[in-house]
């Protein structure tokens, strides 16, 4: 057999008819009109390109043959991975409105009705799950109805749950644009983690009665053990170095809140018995009864070597922040006559009786 | 296994007869045309050819293979199955009952 001429009327032909092959998975096109370009090459070597005729007629002929509709439907090609996940999604979606649709009382209907609460709890969530991860829970000190987040919860939270309201309401990607499967499957996985982390994080709102059940009830007047000391920005604090109005450095500053508690900061932040790492707080005591006290500062410190949890070196008042600060003065209050009421039988401007002093009053 | 929908019957002796043509020896796409037209099926189309060897070959009854030339474009050859070879025999059997049938009727029919 001689080798088939390939003339242009058979391309064009060809085009033709792979045109109205065009819902058929390329593969299977492509082997159809393979097959025939040698064929009709042969036809219009032996009978002349009229023996070609009319491709559409030719198509209709062979897609009734072949046992296909005679007319092209719809593009039916092999599945991309998208169209895969989304009439999965989409089935699974059907099967599960078919469980819950014939249940008494249609509950989930009840809880559709709850979505936009869902919206809030679920950004609720991820900045609790946030605040456990970096902020107040990698401290221990247990998470807050409004999580603290270093300072930064209550904007957070804010802006938090508008995104989560937007994509709630499908203004906002991945819920837009609709049906795009990327979007699609994240929002289902973000959802899912959501659900996930309820556990997790209302396991980790200490109570107060958890606090006494791990640290032990604090014995009356003890400042000792304190497992909520003094924070600031939602960090806990370790010491406080106080000034003067004249922006000297001050020690031995016993700090009473407005309630009359001792404003202690905590010995154990960690709640791990480990302290504050490499460094262990030394605390001054009173010169009675010699118990210590938490709430007198500046504390004097002590290094700590890690690896054997040996104390190093000495204890000892650290360098503090500031050499010294500005001034200040409380403009329209007389702050010396406030201070005659605290220490009545004080001179103005007298400072307290030294330990000596007091044993040479007491001699006399 | 007596297919009495006519349309179904035209389309299945187009089967028999390409399954009948490649039995007898492999061949591409327009050889096989060739054969059935000299074998006396003057007016068959190409296209039906084609497309009964496509759907044939979809169903199991035909295998195919290609054969490559120096020259111009890849032939592709059919062959018959071991599937295709009992089919064959089936359509044939059920073909001569149907054909003896309706001669028989024809027979007694015409006056």
């Amino acid at each position: 057999m001689s080798a088939p001429t390939i003339t242009p009327e058979v391309q064009d032909f060809l085009a033709v008819v792979r045109g109205q092959l065009a819902d058929l998975p390329s593969d299977e096109r492509d082997d159809l009109i393979g097959g025939l370009e040698a064929d009709l090459g042969d036809l219009v070597a032996e009978h002349g390109p009229d023996a070609l005729g009319d491709p559409l007629d030719y198509a209709r002929e062979l897609r009734s043959a072949a046992g296909l509709e005679p007319m092209m439907g719809r593009p039916r090609g092999r599945r991309t991975t998208g169209e895969t996940v989304t009439s999965a999604l989409d089935a699974a979606s059907a099967r599960w409105d078919r469980a819950v649709s014939g249940l008494p009382g249609s509950p989930w209907e009840f809880i559709v009705s709850l979505r936009p609460t869902w919206w809030v709890l679920r950004a609720w969530l991820a900045l609790q799950v946030a605040d456990l991860m970096w902020g107040s829970g990698a401290y221990n000190t247990g998470l807050s109805v409004i999580p603290s987040l270093l300072g930064w919860g209550l904007p957070l939270l804010v802006v938090t749950v508008l995104v989560s309201i937007q994509i709630g309401r499908g203004r906002l990607w991945p819920a837009q644009p609709r049906g795009k499967v990327f979007g699609r499957v994240v929002l289902v996985g973000l959802n899912t983690l959501a659900v996930l982390t309820v556990p997790a994080v209302m396991a980790n709102f200490h109570s107060a009665a958890d606090a006494e059940r791990w640290h032990g009830a604090p014995v009356a007047g003890s400042s000792d053990v304190a497992p909520h000391g003094i924070s600031f920005k939602g960090q806990p604090v370790r010491n406080i170095y106080p000034y003067d109005a004249h922006g000297n450095l001050l020690a031995g500053v016993q700090l009473i809140d407005d309630r009359g508690r001792k404003l202690t900061v905590t010995r154990d932040p960690y709640a791990e018995g480990s302290g504050w790492g490499e460094m262990s707080l030394v605390p001054w005591a009173d010169a009675e009864t010699s118990q210590v006290n938490f709430n007198v500062f500046p504390m004097a410190e002590q290094r700590i070597d890690l690896s054997s949890g040996r104390e190093v070196g000495d204890p000892g008042l650290q360098q503090p922040p500031f050499v010294a600060l500005p001034p200040v003065t409380l403009p329209g209050i007389d702050v010396r006559a406030w201070l005659k009421l605290g220490a009545p039988d004080s001179e103005p401007d007298s400072k307290p009786d030294s330990k000596q002093d007091r044993d040479k009053k007491a001699a006399e | 296994m007596h297919c009495m929908d006519t349309t179904q019957l035209l389309k299945g002796v187009l089967d028999l007869a390409v399954l009948a043509v490649v039995d007898d020896e492999d061949g591409y796409g327009y050889d096989i045309v060739r054969r059935l037209r000299t074998g006396g099926l003057e007016e068959v189309g190409d296209a039906s050819v084609y497309g009964t060897l496509r759907r044939l070959y979809s169903s199991g009854a035909l295998t195919s293979y290609v054969v490559p030339s120096e020259s111009g474009p890849h032939r592709k050859y059919y062959g018959i199955t071991p599937s295709g070879r009992s089919q064959l025999k089936q359509q044939r059997d059920d073909w001569h009952d149907f054909s003896t049938t309706v001669t028989r009727i024809l027979q007694g029919a015409v006056a």
